[in-house]
């Protein structure tokens, strides 16, 4: 049966108490050689290096003046490297990474939308994966 | 893991000086260790150098080695393979020897003749009597010389044995820019020098040409006209009393120099 993500949270090194998160993820990669010869007709590949990539947060602004956009709009502002931590409901995701995107969108008649995007450095380490 | 001829690294050029070929091989699967010391195995790995020839095409070598980290375990090394045109380089000059001889140009004995006078008491035997000799003489040998040269990929031990084999050598066949016969060409050296670490030579080599020479063979006065090679030498009887040879002496042609096929070499 498939696991709602309700109860994901997100923290961060300088970041805490980010709520009315809607939506939160990572996603991986990995890079790859073009080892396609003129012995075959067909490409071919080799993974190299790990891409950590991103970790992609959705969040309602809270409308407080310490809440999540001041929080993201100052990490952004001082590229620091953090220690990023999601936490699902079955395992947790943890790796460094720096606010890359903040993005906030006001609608008129509607909630104040936070989307932000954190590129993630080095080795990302799970737990309960 | 070794993958040669990746497409992505594939490429020729042809220039007016020859053809220079790129490839790329990955070797993949390679274990952990410092950046340096993986590009260094895997070159090892693969294991052309500098020099080694093309694994098709043995006429091509390589020239550079460019190894670069794809991931990390992974290393892209694209070799670079050249095949240089024969740049040959023919220079053509003319030397002087000098031979003794008794024969003129038509191979004859040359001779004088010397009557005694009837008042020569010194050996009265002699008196009045007509003594005829054969008499040496310096002749120059003039020599057209040719200097072929040419870049070679070859090691310096291989031209080491090419020079030691043909030096001193005539040709025993046809051979030439115009198709010498035989035993008219001496190859008076072959040598060489790297300027490139010893990958390729530029070797020169050196020839003498002498043309053949009519003699007279059989004996006195019963002597028919040969051709000998202009670098046999004649020997004649001298005689001690006189330093001469005597006007009947038999000439006999001796062949000096051996022989080998210079087609061999390639050169024209």
């Amino acid at each position: 049966m498939a696991t709602l993500g309700w109860s994901s949270t997100l923290t961060g090194s300088y970041v805490t108490n980010i709520g009315e998160i809607t939506s939160i993820g990572f996603s991986l990669s990995t890079d790859h050689a073009d080892t396609t010869s003129t012995a075959s007709k067909y490409a071919a590949y080799v993974p190299t290096t790990i891409q950590p990539n991103t970790i992609f947060v959705s969040a309602l602004y809270d409308g407080s003046s310490g809440g999540d956009v001041q929080q993201f709009v100052r990490e952004f502002k001082l590229k620091r490297k953090a220690t990023w931590t999601v936490t699902f409901p079955t395992g947790t995701f943890r790796c460094d990474g720096y606010v890359s995107t903040v993005t906030v969108a006001s609608p008129y008649d509607s909630v104040v939308r936070l989307d932000l995007v954190i590129t993630l450095t080095g080795e990302p380490l799970f737990n309960g994966a | 893991m070794i993958t040669h001829d990746l497409i992505s690294s594939n490429a020729a050029q042809t220039t007016q000086y020859g053809i220079q070929v790129t490839t790329g091989t990955m070797v993949t699967e390679l274990p952990d260790m410092p950046g340096t010391a993986q590009l260094d195995t895997a070159i090892n790995m693969v294991g052309f150098g500098i020099g080694s020839p093309h694994p098709d095409f043995s006429q091509y070598y390589c020239t550079d080695i460019n190894a670069y980290s794809e991931g990390p375990n992974e290393v892209k090394i694209v070799y670079t393979w050249e095949y240089k045109f024969p740049e040959v380089r023919y220079e053509i000059n003319s030397g002087v020897g000098s031979e003794q001889t008794n024969m003129d140009k038509d191979g004859l004995v040359i001779t004088t003749t010397y009557t005694y006078p009837d008042s020569y008491k010194e050996q009265p035997e002699l008196a009045g009597e007509e003594y005829t000799t054969s008499v040496m003489v310096d002749k120059l040998v003039c020599e057209t010389t040719l200097t072929i040269t040419r870049q070679e990929l070859v090691t310096g031990l291989t031209l080491l044995a090419y020079s030691k084999l043909y030096t001193g050598k005539l040709n025993s066949s046809t051979w030439g820019l115009i198709g010498d016969g035989p035993r008219q060409w001496l190859c008076t050296g072959i040598s060489g020098s790297s300027a490139d670490n010893g990958v390729t030579y530029t070797v020169n080599y050196n020839f003498a040409y002498r043309p053949d020479k009519v003699y007279l063979s059989g004996t006195y006065p019963n002597q028919t006209p040969q051709w000998r090679s202009g670098w046999d030498k004649e020997i004649v009887f001298i005689d001690p009393r006189t330093d001469q040879p005597p006007e009947d002496a038999t000439i006999t042609v001796k062949q000096i120099y051996d022989t080998i096929d210079f087609n061999n070499l390639g050169l024209v």
